[in-house]
């Protein structure tokens, strides 16, 4: 009977739990949770970045290093090619286009740590030190320190957000190619490893190697932030619309160090 | 409640705090058997078996509460699923597995595993269902169970190993014949 009564004396506090939450009574508390947890996380994140880091170099055999380092002074001595160089230059008058973007609209970017993964299997989402109290709000664009788009922050408290990264499932992204087309479509999320942009119509040109952008149809993303790279085009002929897969341009196990675009 | 128990209860709260944190921010870093360390789980398969159901429920609502924090699901998942499940396992340590021994301990971590994913499954299920949460079936939903189970079995184990070293109150043999 004792257990009993146990049972439905906590049945009732987790009900007032959840719905105080949910009426917003309990954030104070919850802040105060994420403000005590987060600098400890912020240390257990690091550590661990710093083991996957060293594991990773540990992992790779010593003299593939010392081949690759002759090989990496080689190339940096060496002249590019053609190919090479057209690429950097569509990249460099790229990177100029978000540059001065920038610059125009006078857009300004919050510095954030990673501080932890979440609690959850489901989705692939991290969260930042920034929060509410740092200008930030949902659907902000997230970009690594390279200035490419990994994610959108989705929910907010005083000093921390959720942020979704795009390799998500449910990640969506509004996006062109920089290509003569500037081909429209949504960069979705594949599985958590990678993504792909749809939604391309057929009679779109769009080949391998093209830059995505994002295109600005969202309100709080500004366009021609750079996405990713198009790996291959997979083409249907019965079908309205054609996918092509996408490379990232940034590791997303790798992150530690965000910005945020505050429009 | 006495001030000794007071200051005990705090004790217990960082370290679950603490267990949460090495739970999700340090080994959910890791690769895919890491992530599925749920420590939480074997934790509360042994305090099952040590303490009183009441100060499970205690030290579970407050392990909830930070683990719904830090989810992307809807808050309240973790929580509910977590007292489900003690209730489920303390009514099956109370009438099947009421001798405490190894063997005991690593069905209950198995039958723990098995539960919490049903439980998990369909309160997120619910939630997906009903249109307040977008996500739903983790990708690899076999893949990360087996990995618990070898998990919980290994903590377990160990656990089980360590307990016996420094109190009696686990069966120090397996089950005789």
């Amino acid at each position: 009977m004792s257990k009993l009564k146990s049972i439905i004396i906590f049945l009732i506090i987790i009900a007032l739990i959840i719905i105080f939450h949910y009426l917003s009574w309990l954030r104070p508390a919850e802040n105060l949770v994420v403000n005590f947890v987060g600098p400890v996380q912020r240390q257990a994140y690091n550590l661990s970045q710093n083991i996957k880091s060293f594991y990773n170099s540990w992992l790779t055999k010593k003299d593939l290093l010392s081949q690759n380092h002759q090989l990496k002074e080689q190339l940096k001595q060496g002249q590019f090619d053609q190919t090479k160089l057209s690429s950097l230059e569509t990249e460099n008058a790229l990177l100029k286009t978000e540059l001065k973007f920038v610059q125009e609209n006078k857009l300004k970017f919050v510095s954030a740590q990673i501080i932890t993964g979440v609690s959850d299997q489901i989705s692939r989402s991290v969260i930042i030190n920034r929060g509410k109290k740092d200008g930030l709000a949902k659907g902000m664009a997230v970009v690594a320190d390279q200035g490419v788009l990994v994610g959108k922050i989705y929910e907010v408290y005083d000093h921390s957000s959720k942020v979704l990264l795009l390799t998500d499932n449910k990640s969506k992204v509004a996006a062109t190619t920089q290509n003569a087309d500037r081909t429209a479509g949504l960069v979705e999320g594949q599985f958590g490893l990678s993504f792909s942009l749809t939604n391309i119509p057929q009679n779109q040109n769009i080949k391998p190697n093209d830059l995505v952008v994002t295109s600005g149809l969202e309100g709080l993303i500004p366009k021609n932030l750079l996405i990713a790279r198009v790996d291959n085009v997979s083409q249907i002929e019965s079908e309205i619309f054609k996918t092509a897969t996408l490379k990232p341009i940034v590791s997303f196990n790798e992150l530690s160090n965000v910005l945020v675009i505050i429009p | 409640m006495n001030y000794k128990k007071w200051y005990k209860f705090v004790i217990y709260f960082i370290l679950i705090a603490l267990v949460m944190i090495f739970q999700i921010t340090f080994l959910g870093n890791f690769n895919l058997f890491f992530k599925n360390f749920n420590l939480m789980l074997a934790i509360l398969v042994l305090l099952i078996g040590l303490t009183d159901f009441k100060t499970v429920l205690v030290y579970l609502v407050w392990f909830g509460v930070l683990m719904d924090i830090y989810s992307s699901l809807p808050f309240g998942v973790f929580l509910m699923t977590f007292f489900l499940l003690a209730i489920i396992l303390e009514i099956l340590f109370l009438n099947f597995f009421t001798n405490r021994s190894f063997y005991s301990l690593i069905i209950m971590g198995i039958i723990a595993v098995i539960i919490y994913n049903i439980f998990f499954l369909l309160i997120s299920g619910f939630f997906y269902l009903i249109g307040a949460s977008e996500f739903f079936m983790p990708d690899k939903l076999w893949l990360n169970m087996l990995y618990q189970l070898m998990n919980i079995i290994i903590i377990l184990s160990f656990a089980f190993w360590l307990i016996n070293k420094i109190s009696r109150r686990f069966k120090p043999t397996f089950l005789k014949r």
